[in-house]
């Protein structure tokens, strides 16, 4: 088994590494390969920051226990969580422990195209507070599926569900398998010790404090990823020579841009990636914001966080405190995968040494190990973990939610509130160990998983959530058949790497498979619109009624959002979308049939 | 009310819209790729603008789409108010004067 962080990512995007030293002009010959090896001083304060850590995560999970007293408190943190908390605490959901660690190894690899794919997080971010979350915090409900249950009927809310616990898996495996490597490779445990440990200590404090405890560790978990990059990040750059900008690692490495530009040309190229070996075009970038931009938007345990604001306002202010910490944090990782790209060329190739893939998961270690002292270089260690904890908490909370209550509320639909906290209880302990179990020895198609789980939220819950609270038209029928045909092509063409029945659909080169949203989230859409269309549109009061008290209306139009130039709009522009990326693109079609290895080629050679 | 629900919808999309482009300005560079020959503060012109327009860009857009969309929340809090029958008047005043937008 690799120590592999995102395996499925890497194995997609990572260059043999020779190719690096053969760019670099006069780069003696590669001889061996560069095992990270951490220190003992490393590993015994990694040690203790992370058990100092683990005590208060657990600490404060056991202190919110006391403030949960129903199912609002549970699922919702009593919607009572103020905008700079939520702020952190979105910012910590949303950076997983492939950000934290990964964003790096991918820069390493792919460079400004990682550029491309971090913005469009963070659009998509933004683009839930103005698209979905006002409405959905009006709704005064716990989850974006149960929002599909009562504005589509019990049907959706299952396929809703069952859509939410496959992406959520997809998104934990790697997590859970992350949080063991760390444990593995940091302080040498055995990998199954590791997820042991790190799996039921996140599973003991969402679980005991539910929403409140999940929000105050992600406030805090956020506070501690922060300084665990920006102390080590300044100190980097520094010692690289970057000068007075680097006390603010984001745009701190100006002065070293000469170097690296003598190193590796490609390296800041907007029109290719890999190291100039693959063409990025206007095509590849559209079909990035569908199903990065847009599969942010569908996420679950995102739009969860808008559920804990007190006010619409305060929702959108969290947004506003969100925008600045992700950016801290991407442009400070983009800080030290510049840094770590520039010592893995100069430093480490020009001495014959070459970087494994999965060795350059740990390049935020590597350069702190290699530039800061011992008790500085053990923090991305507790960022580490804390990046991981503070995402499969979120992912736990919102399985917890969508089991323990959305599908339990069906089931038992007059079960009392007490009952519905009990729930909670049982189904997020039951989704923590479930997960745990799996990331013992994780299916494979689970770990090509964290890109994948965005091309499913993006096909399935973003066109309904949308339509739905945007359109009157959209109707039971239409969103039904919307999220069955969103989430197949996303799951079929990931696994046809783009094609259906032997049709071609997404021309989109060897890294196509990567962005099969610009045709199955389009598909999505068009169908969602037509077939709500044709069966007549959304008929009953009641739920038009809450159509326009969800955008703050107390009284009812029936005119209101029920035109039909944006339904019209949105089916005409999805059609687009799905005949532009069934077109061949020639610069693909070179780069293939030049070089690019397939998935399953590339991903061999990591071993996983 | 008509006027106001036509504002949400178009604040709501050029918002939509903005934040799109914002974080996804790279055609541009396909367009006008001189732009990638510059540089500015010793990186790429291409590289800086693309993260300062993606992030430091965008917050202060995300803040003038918060004024003008808690603007839009209380312009239907007024009308509500206006236009609810008189025993609700009471309830909907105080509401809009304690917070407008919940």
């Amino acid at each position: 088994m690799t120590r592999s962080l995102l395996p499925a990512l890497l194995a997609l995007l990572v260059v043999p590494v020779t190719a690096l030293a053969q760019e670099a002009a006069g780069a003696p010959e590669i001889t061996g390969t560069y095992r990270f090896e951490p220190t003992s001083a490393l590993s015994t304060l990694g040690i203790v920051y992370t058990v100092a850590m683990v005590v208060l995560f657990l600490y404060i999970g056991w202190l919110s226990k006391n403030r949960v007293a129903t199912s609002e408190d549970y699922y919702a943190a009593g919607r009572n969580v103020g905008g700079l908390s939520n702020g952190l605490a979105m910012t910590s959901n949303y950076m997983s422990l492939a950000t934290f660690l990964g964003f790096t190894a991918l820069l390493w690899s792919i460079q400004y195209f990682l550029v491309a794919i971090v913005l469009s997080f963070l659009g998509g971010f933004v683009m839930i507070s103005i698209a979905i979350a006002p409405s959905l915090r009006r709704w005064g409900k716990f989850t974006s599926m149960q929002f599909i249950g009562d504005r589509f009927g019990h049907t959706a809310k299952i396929i809703a569900v069952l859509c939410m616990i496959l992406l959520a898996q997809l998104y934990l495996i790697g997590q859970m398998k992350g949080v063991g490597n760390v444990f593995q490779v940091m302080f040498h445990w055995d990998y199954t010790t590791g997820l042991i440990v790190g799996g039921l200590v996140v599973t003991t404090y969402v679980t005991i404090g539910g929403m409140y405890g999940l929000s105050y560790n992600q406030t805090a978990q956020a506070i501690i990823m922060g300084i665990a990059l920006f102390i080590p990040a300044v100190i980097i750059l520094w010692k690289l020579g970057a000068g007075w900008p680097s006390i603010f690692p984001p745009f701190g490495y100006g002065n070293l841009v000469p170097q690296m530009m003598e190193a590796l040309p490609s390296y800041f190229d907007p029109f290719t990636t890999k190291d100039g070996t693959l063409p990025l075009t206007p095509k590849f970038y559209t079909a990035i914001m569908l199903s990065i931009a847009f599969g942010t938007i569908g996420l679950p345990h995102i739009a969860m966080r808008y559920f804990t604001a007190p006010t619409v306002r305060a929702a959108k202010i969290s947004t506003l405190w969100g925008i600045l910490f992700i950016g801290l944090v991407f442009f400070t990782t983009f800080a030290i995968g510049f840094a770590a790209k520039l010592y893995t060329v100069n430093e480490l190739n020009a001495n014959g040494l070459a970087i494994e893939p999965s060795e350059a998961d740990l390049l935020v270690v590597v350069m702190s190990q290699a530039f800061t002292p011992a008790w500085i270089a053990a923090l991305p260690v507790a960022g580490a973990l804390a990046a991981g904890m503070s995402t499969i908490g979120g992912l736990l909370m919102v399985i917890g939610t969508g089991i323990g209550n959305d599908i339990y509320s069906t089931v038992v639909p007059n079960a009392a509130d007490r009952s519905r906290v009990k729930a909670g209880y049982i189904f997020t302990a039951f989704g923590g160990l479930v997960t745990i179990i799996l990331a013992l020895n994780p299916p494979d198609f689970l770990l090509t998983s964290v890109i994948w789980a965005f091309v499913v939220a993006s096909s399935t819950f973003t066109p309904v959530l949308i339509l739905g609270i945007w359109w009157k038209g959209a109707n039971k029928m239409g969103a039904i058949a919307g999220m069955v045909v969103g989430g197949f092509l996303s799951i079929v063409l990931w696994w046809t790497k783009g094609s259906l029945l032997g049709v071609p659909l997404v021309q989109l080169g060897p890294l196509g498979f990567l962005v099969t949203a610009i045709f199955s989230a389009s598909a999505a859409w068009f169908t969602t619109v037509v077939v709500s269309l044709l069966t007549g549109g959304e008929k009953d009061e009641r739920i038009l009624r809450e159509v326009d008290r969800i955008h703050g209306w107390r009284d009812y139009h029936p005119d209101r959002y029920n035109g039909k130039a944006f339904p019209f709009a949105c089916a005409a522009i999805a059609l687009a979308l799905m005949i532009w990326s069934a077109m061949p693109d020639p610069a693909f079609e070179a780069a293939s049939a030049a070089k690019a290895p397939t998935a399953t080629e590339v991903a061999s050679t990591t071993g996983d | 009310m008509q006027r106001i629900y036509q504002r949400e919808c178009w604040v709501a999309l050029i918002a939509f819209a903005v934040v799109t482009f914002l974080t996804h300005i790279f055609p541009v560079y396909f367009l006008f790729p001189a732009i990638t020959t510059f540089t500015i503060f010793g990186f790429p012109a291409h590289y800086l603008l693309t993260m300062v327009v993606g992030w430091l860009v965008l917050m202060p857009a995300y803040w003038y789409y918060i004024k003008v969309s808690e603007q839009i929340d209380q312009e239907i809090e007024q009308y509500e108010a206006a236009t609810e029958p008189p025993a609700r008047t009471a309830t909907a005043a105080a509401r809009a004067a304690g917070g407008a937008d919940d």
